[in-house]
């Protein structure tokens, strides 16, 4: 389902270059939940943003679904974001101002989703991750578990075949961590794809394979 | 994405950024009526002054004393849109010299010594004198009629005195030669007037009188006037005359009048293009401020798939209504301060200064020139989305 073929990635300041990818090459089946470990600095954050289009290899190619993505244009790129892919920031990033109803639309009013298809994906997605009745709360008074699980509501509302997360239970406790978690694991049993950035083993080993990034090049790829 | 799918998103951002929005409005409200006050002042002005100028130049009065008249430009001036054309030439002299009239009864009136007017057809004076019946017997004289009859010949209008002298009645053929005239002329009589209503014997259309000139080597100068139709055209009519080799007397006060003219209007205008100029720089500057303090909502908006021409239109139509708000609050405003100032200058000059239609002539071309300048900011908009770095927005911490 997922193919990085040869992935480098420079990044150039000045006269300066730091290589965050070196020649990165693995295979994601369809349905897997993969998580990608690592250092600070290692390249993971990195990798799952070439793989999510927010950023361009220097070299090599990612192959999502038999679509070269370095070949889509601007415009099959925003649709292959929009349709394709869910993000799971570390730091949620909704819209404080915004209700958690509003916050959880946001992907499928870009989809152009219809009205009454669009409210029940979004009650179908907050049931998913046991938010129904909270939706009319400002985003703003959320918990930070209950932020990620927003957050998560969103990234799946448009039923996208792959989930990214990068570091979801970075800023949570470890209860709320372990549920959410358990809540990607749910739905990679559903699935989905998912692939995890994470530099907590714990999370790591609830997942189906590891990969692991020492300064940008693979060092082991892992079956568990 | 469709538009209507950004309704809920614009809704929702209008309420987020209301206190950019008011500042916004505010500010180009306060703008606006300003800059409209001058584009309004700056129409309605000249206007008063034209209304003002119609007052002490009556259309008799704008007249431009010509000197040193050849008669080949004498179809020159008459192309000019003027009320009447006064020239003194000795036109009826030449014709007139050895003159002889004879009629059908076999009179004749050898040597005639007398005067002959043209027509032309913007003859103002002659035609207000004519329709105050001094045509006596015969048709009136009509400006749309044929110069000729059906049987080619000109139609000639004659005094009481010569049609007594020669015993001419309507309907009459006159055969006309003189010295000058290589060919004569059989004019058909259609008229007969006053002795006072012109100081001349006949009264022939112009074209014939012209076609007798032409016959004549004539080519002296004169000395003439014209009387203008529009009396803002005295700079652009004198200047042509001038191009054509005459001198033309200048009336100062006119002159004066019409500089003041466009000096006021020019400086208003340029005051009121500035005032736009800057409303155009602020819209970019907050609509700047609105995409900065929303760059992480972007950013995931980007992240999420939207396209930079939805989110751009998006902040647009936000500003779009702001502007279409305050330009009409701002006009509002700068239409009750136009109509006190209006009145004010009423005051100070008793003319009667024109109603809304300027004021919504303004209002509409301040929209246009605002949407105009909206695509500056539009293009500022998608420049600064293109250029965030959604990577570093979304791996941000809150």
């Amino acid at each position: 389902m997922i193919k990085a073929d040869s992935l480098t990635k420079i990044y150039y300041s000045g006269n300066n270059s730091y290589t965050a990818l070196k020649d990165v090459s693995f295979s994601i089946k369809k349905g897997e939940f993969l998580s990608i470990v690592g250092r600070s600095g290692s390249g993971k954050s990195t990798l799952l943003n070439i793989i999510g289009t927010l950023d361009k290899p220097t070299s090599g190619s990612v192959i999502v679904n038999n679509k070269r993505l370095d070949c889509l244009t601007k415009k099959q790129l925003d649709q292959y974001r929009n349709k394709e892919i869910g993000f799971v920031f570390q730091s949620f990033h909704l819209e404080p101002s915004y209700s958690v109803y509003k916050n959880v639309e946001m992907p499928l009013l870009i989809a152009n989703v219809p009205p009454k298809e669009r409210k029940e994906k979004i009650l179908d997605a907050l049931l998913k991750v046991d938010m129904l009745g909270k939706e009319k709360n400002c985003a703003s008074q959320l918990s930070g578990g209950e932020k990620q699980r927003v957050c998560i509501a969103r990234a799946l509302v448009n039923s996208p075949s792959i989930i990214l997360a990068d570091e979801p239970c970075g800023n949570l406790d470890s209860v709320n961590g372990r549920v959410v978690m358990e809540l990607l694991k749910k739905l990679a049993q559903e699935g989905k794809t998912i692939v995890l950035v994470t530099h907590n083993m714990e999370d790591a080993k609830m997942t189906d394979r590891i990969i692991t990034l020492k300064d940008g090049q693979v060092i082991s790829d892992e079956i568990l | 994405m469709k538009f209507y799918n950004v309704l809920p998103l614009i809704k929702q951002e209008f309420k987020t950024n209301i206190k950019y929005i008011l500042f916004a409005f505010l500010l180009l409200t306060a703008i606006f009526s300003v800059a409209l006050l001058t584009i309004s002042l700056s129409i309605s002005m000249p206007n008063m002054i034209y209304k003002r100028a119609n007052e002490v130049f009556s259309k008799e009065e704008i007249r431009l004393n010509l000197s040193n008249i050849k008669y080949a430009y004498l179809n020159k001036i008459f192309e000019k849109n003027v009320y009447n054309v006064h020239i003194k030439y000795d036109a009826e002299n030449i014709i007139m010299r050895g003159a002889i009239l004879s009629t059908d009864s076999g009179k004749l009136a050898a040597n005639k010594v007398g005067r002959v007017a043209f027509f032309q057809d913007n003859n103002y004076i002659l035609e207000s004198n004519l329709e105050k019946e001094f045509i006596l017997e015969g048709e009136k004289w009509s400006f749309k009629d044929n110069a000729k009859n059906s049987k080619g010949n000109y139609c000639i209008w004659l005094n009481q005195r010569t049609s007594r002298e020669l015993d001419i009645k309507i309907g009459d053929k006159i055969l006309f030669s003189s010295e000058k005239i290589k060919k004569p002329f059989t004019f058909y009589v259609k008229g007969i007037f006053s002795d006072d209503v012109v100081s001349s014997d006949f009264l022939l259309p112009f074209e014939c009188g012209e076609e007798m000139l032409k016959t004549t080597e004539y080519n002296t100068r004169c000395s003439g006037a014209l009387t203008l139709k529009y009396f803002d055209e005295y700079l652009q009519i004198k200047r042509e005359l001038e191009n054509l080799g005459m001198y033309v007397y200048p009336i100062k006060q006119l002159e004066e009048l019409l500089f003041s003219k466009s000096i006021i209007q020019g400086s208003l205008f340029a005051i009121s293009l500035l005032l736009l100029l800057a409303g155009m720089g602020i819209m970019c500057n907050i609509l700047q401020m609105i995409v900065q303090s929303r760059i992480k909502l972007i950013g995931v908006l980007r992240a999420m798939g939207m396209s930079i021409n939805s989110i751009s239109l998006l902040y647009i139509s936000i500003f779009e209504v702001v502007v279409i708000f305050s330009v009409l609050s701002g006009s509002i405003i700068g239409y009750l301060f136009n109509n006190y100032s209006s009145n004010l200058l009423t005051t100070l000059f008793p003319e009667d200064i024109s109603g809304c239609l300027y004021e919504v002539k303004s209002i509409l071309m301040a929209l246009i020139l605002l949407n105009l300048l909206m695509f500056i900011p539009w293009r500022v908009i998608i420049n600064k989305i293109d250029k965030l770095n959604v990577v570093q927005i979304v791996n941000s911490e809150n």
